[in-house]
Order: C-alpha cells, then structure tokens, then sequence
C-alpha cells in the first residue's frame, strides 16, 4: 500500500512538471509570443503540483528515515540491558 | 506518521489541482483545441492518482496503527444477521415472559392464596427472618407459582426450618454482643440474646405482602 502512495506521490509531481512543459511541448504556445490564458494556467497549476509532489517525496523519504532511526534507538535500548548482563556474565562480577 | 500525513496531503493537493484543471479545461476549451484536451486528460489522470494515492495512505496508516496496537482489531463473535436475529428473540422472550407473568399475577390476585391456611399460621415473622421472606417470596412462592396455598405453606415450611437453623445461632450472636457491648448500648443485643421474639402471626404476613405488592 506505501508503494502506491509513493506511486501516486510522485505521479503527482509528475503531472506538474509535464503541465510546466505541456503548453511548449504540444505546440499551443508559440515561443516568443505572449502567453495565452491556457499556458499561463497549466504552467502555473503545474508549478504548484510540482512543488507540492516533490514536497510530499521529501515528507515520505523524511518520515521513513525517521522511522528508521525511532526503530534503530529502540532496539539499541533493548539489546542494551542483555549486551549489560552478558559482560556481568562474563566477567563473574 | 509524517510520510502518511505528507502522502495524504499530497493526494488532496492534487485531487484539487486535477480537478482545477478539468475546470479550466471547460473553461478555456473554446481558446484552443489541444490546450483544452491537455487539460482535461492531465485532469483526469490527476484525479484518478490522487484518489488512489489517498486510498492507498489512509490504508497503510491504518494498518500501522493497528499493528502499533493504537487501533483496535474489531472482532465479530457473531455476524450482524445472527446478532439481530438474537435480539430480536431476546425481545419476543421477554414480552412472553411479562404477559405470563401479568397473567399469573392476575390469577393469584383471584386467587386465595394469601388468606389461605397456611399463612394463617403463627409463626411466620421472625426478626432474623426477614430478609429471607422479603428475598424468597418474589421468586418462589409470590410471583412464580402464583398465591395458591400450597406454595405459601412451602414458602412457611422453609420459613420455619430456617428459623430454626438460625434462631441459635442469633441467639449465640447476641449474647456474645451482649457480653462485648458497653450496658448503654446493649439492649438490642441483649434483646437479640432472648432468642426469637413472639411470632407476629397474620399481621406480619400481610405487612410482608403490602411491600411485595408495592415493589411490583
């Protein structure tokens, strides 16, 4: 389910940079002659959603490692205690 | 739980910015062909991806928060159709139970239980046995078979076997109060050592069934 929401994620930031490149891709804005309403919409709109899918893969990738380092801490404050009574062991102290 | 809430605003970010540009594309649909189908297919893709992006974080964020323990798992000891089933036969039992009960209640008032013989006996109020006739009589003899005359005297019988069960030990009770007990405070106890007090008869009998009557 994580992979289709990155999926659907980037799909968004996808869309944004192809409306960004759309009006001057497909040919209905002239290079050199003003914008029209429509590219000034798709570019703006697609600005937008770019910004805000790149926004949300920088959310994922921070939140996954974050994750990440939750997981690690508490493992680490578990083996903690045993890696303690092994050298105790070891050591007959 | 920030990449679900990030993933999710992401998805209603672009459900909005796709159906903005389905807007724009009916609007501006009559300034250029191509302008207006790039729209509405961006649009469209948009809105198809977002929503599924939204379903597919709102899933995952819900099974990590059942996994964390923070959702609980909803266990269906019986479905839905049977559970109504149950309650509903619930229901009819308990209207079949107070209709017969009604009807019982009126054939005892017909009845001639209460002034039958065998609570014209006279040793039916004890004051240790009270809470036994106050608890026994909407159970066994009161309500559940009715005022005839033989489920009084079986409600006397027992009466007077309990009374002799515990008229010693009361009696063993008392006097042990009575020899602890300051003199001032000792009259209930010492009245308790006499033993049993003189059966009240008829009158204790109907007292007893006047509170019955007003509880039901």
């Amino acid at each position: 389910m994580t992979k289709i929401g990155i999926a659907g994620v980037l799909a968004v930031f996808a869309a944004g940079l192809w409306l960004v490149a759309a009006p001057f891709a497909v040919g209905y804005q002239h290079p050199g002659a003003g914008w029209t309403g429509a590219t000034r919409t798709d570019v703006i709109a697609g600005g937008l959603l770019a910004v805000a899918g790149f926004a949300g893969v920088l959310g994922v990738i921070v939140g996954r490692v974050g994750e990440l380092y939750a997981d690690a801490r508490s493992a680490a404050s578990l083996a903690a205690p045993d890696s303690r009574e092994a050298d105790r062991r070891n050591t007959g102290s | 739980m920030t990449r679900y809430l990030s993933g999710l605003c992401v998805a209603g970010l672009g459900l909005c910015g796709g159906g903005w540009l389905i807007v724009a594309a009916a609007a501006f649909g009559g300034e250029g062909g191509s302008a207006g189908r790039v729209n509405l297919a961006t649009g469209a893709g948009l809105v198809l991806a977002s929503c599924a992006a939204a379903v597919a974080w709102a899933v995952a964020w819900r099974r990590r928060l059942r996994t964390d323990g923070v959702l609980a798992d909803r266990f269906l000891l019986v479905s839905r159709r049977e559970a109504r089933r149950n309650r509903r036969e619930l229901a009819r039992d308990v209207r079949r139970t107070a209709r017969r009960s009604r009807r019982d209640w009126d054939a005892g008032e017909r009845g001639s239980g209460m002034n039958g013989h065998a609570l014209n006996g006279a040793e039916v109020g004890g004051t240790g046995l009270n809470p036994y006739v106050h608890g026994s009589f909407p159970g066994v003899g009161y309500h559940g078979a009715g005022h005839d005359g033989a489920s009084a005297a079986e409600v006397l019988g027992e009466l007077r076997t309990l009374r002799g069960l515990l008229g010693p030990l009361l009696a063993t009770a008392g006097s042990s109060l009575a020899a602890s007990a300051p003199p001032a405070a000792s009259a209930a106890p010492a009245a308790r050592a006499r033993g049993p007090e003189p059966l009240a008869g008829d009158d204790e009998v109907r007292r007893l069934a006047d509170g019955e009557d007003a509880w039901w």
